[in-house]
């Protein structure tokens, strides 16, 4: 649009000085023609007789020309008017132009010979018609140019707002499809022209990817199923061979290959939850659900394990329910009360906050653990993603992600705030 | 996944050719269409591989001990009754309020009382595999349960078998 406005404003720069010398140029033809017109005339109506000069009536052609002749002895013979202000110029044999007063003015002398006798004419013309009819240009050049300059620029936006409007159209689509949802196509683009294109082609390659999406989905889901037998098969061999085991070399070989393909078995579920994505589809069934409930029963169920690393679990009581689905805000206790715990230290504790808060309620679940590197902060709600590799080949890196999925489904908050090295808190608002 | 013949398809045949024999499926696939499929072809069980030896042991003893389609409206043990068309719970003649999940946990532990079941069967039935609980949720509702029914009671009907699960009885 800018440069649009540029280009319009250079060109009409450019062209309207040009255009206004043309004009102004033409109409001054114009005038030293008339003038040109005017001496020949007044040259006819000049005649030598016996040596006399005779003026014939011819000679006055109209009240805006000033006409005087001189004779021989350089007097002055006739004059058209009593304005005398011409009589001592300077000698033009062209048209010249010179300012009078307030006024422009064109004259031109001539000398007709006859024999002996020499006549200078000089004629003088105004040039106020020529001004004013530029004066009147230019009076309609500023007014009209700001017209038309508004006129084109607006014009000019309309019209790429239309044309565009389809563009940002598709640019909102494919932004809700970036967030996850392939199946949307871009419609309602009813242009034929570059516009229109865009869309059936973006539409083509959303096709394409759905498909190879799907492609990939079912090679790995029919692949994790493919493993599970032979898992499967691992395992009870290797159970039935451990109820027979005397030797403890051999039990403790065995248990290893045992628990080996349990995390097989989890890796193998994540991947089928992954492919299946069946986050969508869950249903929530909201009931009223107490708060203190559900954290009281949570944090006893971690209480051998906190107990184990001496970490204490400490929370106070406050009568607050929320609508929601009880299994769900049930795991969401569990992982964000296992994870203060699973990444606590020594001596650690675990605080849990539940209250009231506006029209929802407010739970904060903090520790005095390890905590979370500013860099991995945006990252932890991420499925799969562990901040410290080292510590943690228990769980599924799952429960962030899992925890952030289920405030998104209560259409609730979560924001986590985190020292690395100190402590973190996790804040959600239901 | 069986060669040349899909399981379901077995099943259905069985089924069809009279078969009443208990029919516990031994799978893979463990979405919960693949779940419903299965029950709705015939199955009386589903299990998901892999699974521990004494998961499946638990399962048979569960089918073992079942006694014809136990459909019945009216579940009662000692003090505690349910009614399942009216979806009410009493306990020593007073109602008790459950939740949606509290109560089909109730409805599965009546309905299989006396029997031992571990946490895998607990939640392959009442949670139906629809969202990635883990195993902790099971413990975690059974405590939810024996408050509201256990807690003012001399005689604790839910008890705990270590190493194994819950039994209700």
């Amino acid at each position: 649009m800018l440069w649009y406005t540029l280009l319009t404003g250079v060109l009409l720069a450019v062209f309207l000085p040009v255009l206004y010398q043309a004009i102004s140029s033409a109409l001054f033809e114009q005038e030293k023609s008339n003038i040109l017109g005017v001496m020949s005339l007044v040259e006819s109506g000049i005649e030598f007789e016996n040596g006399k000069v005779q003026i014939s009536g011819k000679v006055n052609p109209s009240p805006d020309k000033m006409v005087a002749i001189w004779g021989t002895d350089g007097k002055l013979i006739y004059a058209s008017s009593s304005d005398d202000w011409y009589y001592t110029l300077d000698l033009a044999s062209v048209a010249t132009r010179i300012r009078h007063g307030t006024e422009d003015w064109l004259y031109l002398d001539r000398e007709v010979r006859d024999d002996s006798e020499v006549v200078k004419i000089r004629v003088c013309t105004s040039l106020e018609g020529m001004e004013s009819a530029m004066h009147h240009t230019e009076l309609l050049i500023l007014l009209v140019i700001p017209l038309f300059f508004l006129i084109t620029i607006g014009g000019g936006l309309f019209i790429a707002k239309r044309a565009l409007h389809p563009v940002s159209h598709i640019t909102k689509l494919a932004r809700n499809i970036g967030q996850g949802d392939l199946s949307q196509r871009i419609t309602d683009i009813e242009s034929s022209d570059e516009v229109g294109e865009l869309a059936d082609t973006f539409n083509q390659m959303l096709d394409s990817l759905e498909n190879s999406f799907e492609k990939e989905k079912r090679f790995s889901s029919d692949a994790s199923h493919e493993l599970r037998t032979p898992v499967a098969v691992i395992m009870a061999n290797s159970e039935a061979i451990l109820a027979d085991q005397q030797d403890e070399t051999t039990k403790e070989a065995i248990i290893a290959i045992i628990t080996e393909c349990q995390r097989m078995n989890r890796v193998i579920s994540q991947l089928l939850m992954l492919t299946r994505g069946t986050e969508g589809k869950y249903q929530l069934r909201i009931e009223d659900v107490s708060l203190p409930v559900v954290i009281e029963a949570v944090l006893e169920q971690f209480q051998e394990e906190a107990d184990n690393q001496s970490i204490s679990l400490v929370y106070q009581p406050k009568d607050v329910t929320v609508r929601a689905d009880q299994s769900l805000i049930t795991q969401m206790m569990l992982n964000l009360v296992g994870n203060a715990i699973k990444y606590g230290r020594s001596d650690g504790h675990v605080w849990v906050k539940a209250e009231r808060e506006g029209n929802g309620c407010r739970i904060i679940v903090s520790d005095d653990g390890i905590g979370i590197a500013a860099e991995d902060l945006t990252m932890i709600f991420d499925r799969f993603y562990r901040a410290d590799k080292s510590r943690d080949r228990s769980g599924s890196g799952l429960g962030l992600s899992i925890v952030k999925y289920i405030v998104d489904a209560h259409k609730g908050q979560i924001e986590v705030k985190s020292e690395f090295g100190k402590k973190s808190a996790f804040s959600i608002y239901l | 996944m069986l060669p040349k013949v899909n399981g379901l398809d077995v099943l259905k045949r069985l089924r069809t050719e009279g078969n009443k024999s208990y029919i516990l499926l031994l799978t893979a696939k463990d979405s919960i269409e693949d779940r419903v499929a299965g029950l709705n072809a015939g199955a009386d069980d589903y299990l998901v591989k892999p699974f521990a030896f004494e998961e499946l042991l638990a399962r048979i003893r569960t089918l073992m001990r079942r006694q014809g389609d136990n459909r019945d409206n009216l579940l009662t043990l000692e003090d505690l009754s349910m009614n399942v068309s009216e979806h009410t719970v009493i306990r020593a003649g007073e109602k008790v309020d459950l939740t949606f999940r509290e109560y089909a946990l109730l409805e599965y532990l009546m309905r299989n009382q006396g029997q031992t079941l571990t946490r895998t069967q607990i939640s392959d039935h009442v949670w139906n595999n629809e969202f990635e609980y883990d195993s902790n949720i099971v413990d975690v509702y059974i405590r939810y349960l024996r408050n509201k029914i256990d807690k003012s009671h001399t005689h604790k009907l839910i008890q705990t078998v270590r190493g194994v699960g819950y039994v209700l009885g």
